[in-house]
C-alpha cells in the first residue's frame, strides 16, 4: 500500500521507448538526497496569476495526458534537434555542466527573462542583462559546485565549473561547424539542413514548438 | 494500487532569515513592496499552507534548482499541461525541467521546444511508501 503526497507527486522521467532516442539526450543523474525538502515551504507572490492558484489539491491518480508524446507524423521534425543533442552528449555535456554554466551566469532557467541565455552577449543592453541576472557578482566556483552537487548525482568539483560554456561565450560549441566537421551518422547534407533547422526555423514546425499556456486556449475560444 | 490517507503537511522550517539567505545567494528576487512582498515566511500558526490571496506555495529547493518568479512560459506550460500546482513538482522534476530549458536556450539557441519535451519526458505519479509500524 502507498499513500498520496501533498507535495512532490509529479515525477518527470525520461521515456525509454525505442522511438524516443532517450539515450541520445545528455546524462541527467539526479540527487537522491532531498531529505526534509517538503518542510522548506514558504509563500511566493504570484504576479499576474502566472502560476496556477494554490488550492491544496491532492492528486491520487495519474491523468492520462501525463504520458502524451508527439504524434508520429511530427516526430521526424525533431530529428535535427535529437542529432544536435546527441552531438552535445558526445562532446561531454552533462546536467552537472549545464547547471554549473547556469549558476555561473547567475540566471534561473525557469524564470521569465527578457533574453534567452544564448542572447546574453556583449552587444545587448546592460539593462536587459541586469534583468536576467539574479546578482551583481558571479558566485565563487566552490559555491557553484556545491549547488550542482545538491541537484545532481556525482562529485562535481569547482575546477569543472563552466567547463562547457553556453552560447555565446567563448569556447561554446558551434553546432553547425561541429556537425560540419564530424558529420551526422546518416550522412545527410549537414550545414544547410542543420542551420536551417536550428537557426532559421526551417523544417521544424515552429508553432508546435511553442509551449502552450492557458491564455492560448482562452484566446482561441475568443476567436471562435 | 490501494492508497491510504495522505500524511499531514510538515510544518515549515522557513523563516525570514532563511529566506534572506536565499535572496543573498541570488535565488530569490529583492523585496520591493512592504504591503505585498515578493516572498514571505509562513506564520508560526500555519501548520499547513494557507497562502494569502495572490501567493502560491514554493520550496527553497525549487529555487536552488532553477525556479524563479515570474515563471517562464515553459514553466507555465508544464503546470498547464500536467494540470498541477507548483507544490506538486518534486525537486528532481524542477532540476530536469531547468536543465532541459538551459540546454535549449544555452546550447541549441532556441526557446524550450515543447514537442521535444513531450518526446523525451513523461510524468509519473509519486506515492510515498508506508513506513513499517514501530
Amino acid at each position: 500500500m502507498r499513500k498520496p503526497v501533498w507535495a512532490g507527486c509529479l515525477k518527470l522521467v525520461l521515456k525509454t521507448g525505442k522511438t524516443e532516442r532517450p539515450r541520445e539526450y545528455i546524462l541527467v543523474g539526479l540527487s537522491s538526497n532531498h531529505a526534509g525538502w517538503d518542510s522548506q515551504w514558504f509563500y511566493l507572490r504570484n504576479d499576474d496569476g502566472l502560476f496556477p492558484a494554490y488550492t491544496g489539491r491532492l492528486i491520487t491518480e495519474r491523468p492520462e495526458n501525463w504520458t502524451y508524446g508527439v504524434v508520429q507524423v511530427h516526430q521526424s521534425r525533431l530529428d535535427p534537434l535529437l542529432d544536435a543533442l546527441k552531438k552535445l552528449r558526445v562532446e561531454g555535456l552533462s546536467a552537472a555542466l549545464v547547471l554549473s554554466a547556469v549558476h555561473h551566469r547567475r540566471v534561473l532557467p525557469l524564470m521569465s527573462r527578457p533574453l534567452r541565455m544564448d542572447e546574453m552577449g556583449p552587444d545587448v543592453s546592460s539593462r536587459d542583462l541586469e534583468a536576467c541576472r539574479m546578482s551583481n557578482e558571479a558566485p565563487a566556483d566552490d559555491e557553484v559546485a556545491a549547488r550542482v552537487r545538491a541537484a545532481v548525482a556525482g562529485d562535481f568539483q569547482p575546477k569543472h565549473v563552466n567547463g562547457f560554456p553556453m552560447r555565446p561565450d567563448a569556447g561554446s560549441v558551434d553546432l553547425v561547424r561541429s556537425l560540419l566537421i564530424y558529420g551526422f551518422d546518416s550522412g545527410f547534407p549537414l550545414l544547410p539542413f542543420l542551420s536551417m533547422s536550428l537557426f532559421s526555423q526551417g523544417p521544424i514546425d515552429v508553432r508546435s514548438s511553442r509551449p502552450p499556456v492557458k491564455e492560448d486556449e482562452v484566446n482561441r475560444d475568443k476567436r471562435r | 494500487m490501494r492508497l491510504v490517507a495522505a500524511d499531514d503537511w510538515r510544518p515549515s522550517s522557513m523563516t525570514e532569515r532563511r529566506l534572506l539567505e536565499l535572496r543573498r545567494e541570488g535565488l530569490l528576487r529583492h523585496r520591493t513592496s512592504l504591503s505585498s512582498p515578493e516572498w514571505i515566511p509562513p506564520s508560526a500558526d500555519h501548520r499547513e499552507p494557507k497562502p494569502p490571496m495572490g501567493y502560491v506555495v514554493s520550496f527553497a529547493k525549487f529555487h536552488r534548482h532553477g525556479l524563479g518568479a515570474a515563471p517562464s512560459r515553459f514553466m507555465r506550460a508544464l503546470c498547464h499541461h500536467y494540470g498541477v500546482e507548483l507544490q506538486h513538482f518534486s525537486p528532481n522534476s524542477i532540476t530536469i525541467v531547468a536543465v532541459f530549458a538551459a540546454v535549449c536556450e544555452g546550447y541549441l539557441g532556441m526557446m524550450p521546444h515543447w514537442d521535444l519535451w513531450l518526446h523525451l519526458y513523461r510524468g509519473e505519479l509519486f506515492n510515498a511508501p508506508l513506513e513499517p509500524p514501530e
